[in-house]
């Protein structure tokens, strides 16, 4: 053995004692050789940073102390995006993971705590999203780490773990599990990890939704929802990208990232004065940057199921502000206009949950799962869903003059003067009269 | 097509002969790179290494360079860490130079260089050092050059060196002890000396 095989094969055995006879019996009796090998033994001990860092990224020059008080300035002090130095170039390609230490297994990215990190299942606005396999408990999680960047910066780091503490309260069917919340070396989230993919991914596959899965999916997230209300956290980012399906037949809804938008906000904000992510499914008052409560996420529901019902965002324009305009201001084209089959029932509930005041919203979300639930089954058992009064179904959705229930039950038979939208109305029996549901009026 | 990337694919074909032909210009690149990065340099900018390598991978090679397996991108990135090495050995003699006040007449002086805060290695130190081990070990040298100097991850450089991570990792420490034992000599400071 060379000096080189002895060193690695000692450095392998802890025990003291044991080492020691191992260099006496492979050293033999060259001193010179068992001095060497004792001295790089010691080299090694000394705990050190040496050659840890790579030359290059230790001549960072100072920053100045300006940089800090920079990220102190409310988001109207922070000049345009225009006015700031473009993003270095020195930026690398893929997500930075100086965090991850080295790991020994070949399939593993790096080690992060007891994790070992297996692959890069996404990137988000406050970081990066790994799957994982949890070294104690023999399982695979989902690891949410928080930017490097955003990490270094004391009010987002803050609140990711304060907003993730509150997450891994929540315990429901429909929400992703946290199962504990680290702070080093860089604030993650250990998750559930859910083997399916997001309702992004699987509405761009198959496009708008039959009503059944509609709502299959759709009480599903609105319970989940309604379990985070209930104990006051708001979600503030419910899109189709953060709500999962889980593989298999069950369909299994789980929502991820409660909260989380709040600490990417509170990063984004101060640096570029812009919202991070999507406003595609947010609220007026959260458009307008007013204060939010758990109605804000019952808009962002109403924009979901939306999206369902018709393929597309209610609000789609061509930038972020834009869109935000949209959001205030506009009313999304009528449900019925883009797939006319829709029930007037199902365009009631969604037009309800659209509503740009939250007072004329639903008011509680606990409601909308319970709505949401007994339409599923009424559809199920009945064919037909009778409790939701359609009294008020045009708020916004359409403004076609109404067919009186009576004449529209003549099915097939189409007025040459009606307009394309009563037109198709004719051909659907309506399902119920404002008066046939009494009980559950009191849910709207 | 560009240069290196022919002398990749000869290199694919089995002639080792080429990669002496990649070195002066991956060199070359990495050299005008960094200084162009020296002269935009702002206060608290960052440097990573491996954006350096990686930009100039992309510069040399081109898209086509994502087609590339990993015993390719390998001479690419041997060739990249051991130009890193001179360029950044080479930065820290000339800034002795100029500390010094010789050398005015020959070189033109960059003030960016002698403001540039150093590695708390000693650069010229482990130069000297690695060309030692080199004599030794070549593949601790070829280690410390991908990890230090072109700033991969050592899963990274265990793959350009074909060795498995776990094998890295006790070469790193090896290398490590060795490279701190030799400039911590008592013969070493007086040879610098």
């Amino acid at each position: 053995m060379n000096e080189r095989q002895i060193f690695e094969a000692a450095l392998d055995i802890a025990d003291s004692a044991r080492r020691e006879a191992f260099l006496s019996q492979a050293c033999g009796t060259d001193a010179d050789l068992r001095a060497r090998v004792d001295a790089l033994l010691t080299a090694h001990a000394a705990a050190s940073q040496f050659l840890e860092t790579p030359a290059v990224q230790q001549l960072n020059t100072p920053s100045d102390s300006s940089g800090e008080d920079t990220l102190q300035l409310p988001p109207s002090h922070v000049p345009a995006a225009g006015d700031d130095d473009s993003e270095d170039e020195l930026t690398p390609p893929g997500p930075d993971l100086c965090f991850l230490s080295p790991s020994t297994k070949p399939s593993s990215i790096g080690t992060l705590g007891h994790y070992e990190i297996l692959n890069v299942l996404g990137q988000g606005a406050f970081g990066i999203v790994f799957r994982a396999f949890d070294e104690k408990l023999h399982r695979y999680v989902a690891i949410k780490t928080m930017s490097v960047q955003m990490a270094a910066t004391s009010p987002p780091r803050k609140r990711f773990l304060r907003e993730a503490r509150a997450a891994a309260a929540i315990r429901h069917d429909n929400v992703v599990q946290v199962y504990s919340v680290e702070e080093e070396p860089i604030p993650y989230l250990v998750m559930e990890f859910i083997d399916g993919q997001t309702l992004q991914q699987k509405q761009r596959e198959v496009g708008p939704l039959e009503v059944p899965e509609l709502l299959h999916i759709g009480r599903q997230i609105a319970s989940g929802l309604a379990a985070a209300h209930a104990q006051s956290l708001i979600h503030r980012d419910v899109k189709p990208g953060n709500i999962l399906i889980e593989k298999g037949v069950e369909q299994k809804v789980k929502i991820t990232d409660f909260g989380l938008a709040r600490a990417a906000d509170d990063a984004s904000l101060t640096r570029s004065g812009m919202i991070s992510g999507t406003p595609l499914y947010m609220a007026p008052e959260q458009a307008l940057g007013q204060t939010l409560d758990h109605r804000s996420d019952l808009f962002s529901l109403g924009s979901v199921l939306y999206e369902l019902a018709t393929g597309r965002p209610p609000f789609r324009a061509p930038s972020t502000v834009a869109v935000l305009k949209r959001v205030v201001d506009d009313t999304p084209r009528p449900i019925q206009e883009i797939i006319p089959e829709t029930p007037d029932w199902l365009v009631t509930i969604i037009n309800k949950l659209l509503s740009k005041q939250p007072d004329e919203r639903y008011q509680s979300t606990r409601e909308v799962a319970d709505l949401l639930t007994r339409c599923q089954s009424e559809l199920q058992l009945t064919g037909q869903v009778t409790c939701v009064p359609v009294s008020n179904p045009a708020s916004g959705a359409s403004s076609a003059p109404r067919v009186s229930t009576t004449s529209a039950n003549t099915e097939g038979s189409r007025s040459p003067l009606a307009g394309g939208a009563s037109a198709t109305r004719l051909r659907r029996p309506r399902t119920q009269s404002p008066l046939a549901c009494q009980s559950s009026s009191a849910l709207l | 097509m560009h240069e290196v990337s022919r002398i990749l694919e000869r290199l694919e074909r089995g002639e080792m002969a080429a990669s002496v032909e990649l070195l002066p210009l991956v060199y070359e690149e990495l050299r005008a790179m960094a200084r162009s990065k020296l002269a935009q340099e702002r206060p608290g900018h960052s440097w990573q290494a491996t954006a350096l390598v990686h930009e100039a991978w992309l510069r040399l090679v081109g898209p086509e360079g994502a087609e590339r397996d990993w015993d390719t991108r390998g001479h690419f990135f041997a060739a990249a860490a051991e130009s890193m090495r001179r360029i950044l050995v080479e930065s820290a003699r000339r800034r002795g130079r100029l500390k010094r006040g010789g050398d005015r007449d020959r070189q033109e002086i960059d003030l960016s260089e002698i403001a540039v805060p150093q590695p708390r290695e000693n650069l010229l130190d482990l130069d000297v050092a690695l060309n030692k081990l080199a004599g030794v070990d070549s593949q601790a040298v070829a280690l410390v050059q991908l990890r230090y100097f072109a700033g991969l991850t050592l899963a990274e450089a265990a793959q350009v060196l074909g060795i498995s991570p776990r094998s890295a990792d006790r070469l790193w420490a090896y290398a490590k002890a060795w490279l701190r034992e030799e400039l911590q000599s008592p013969d070493f400071q007086a040879e610098e000396n």
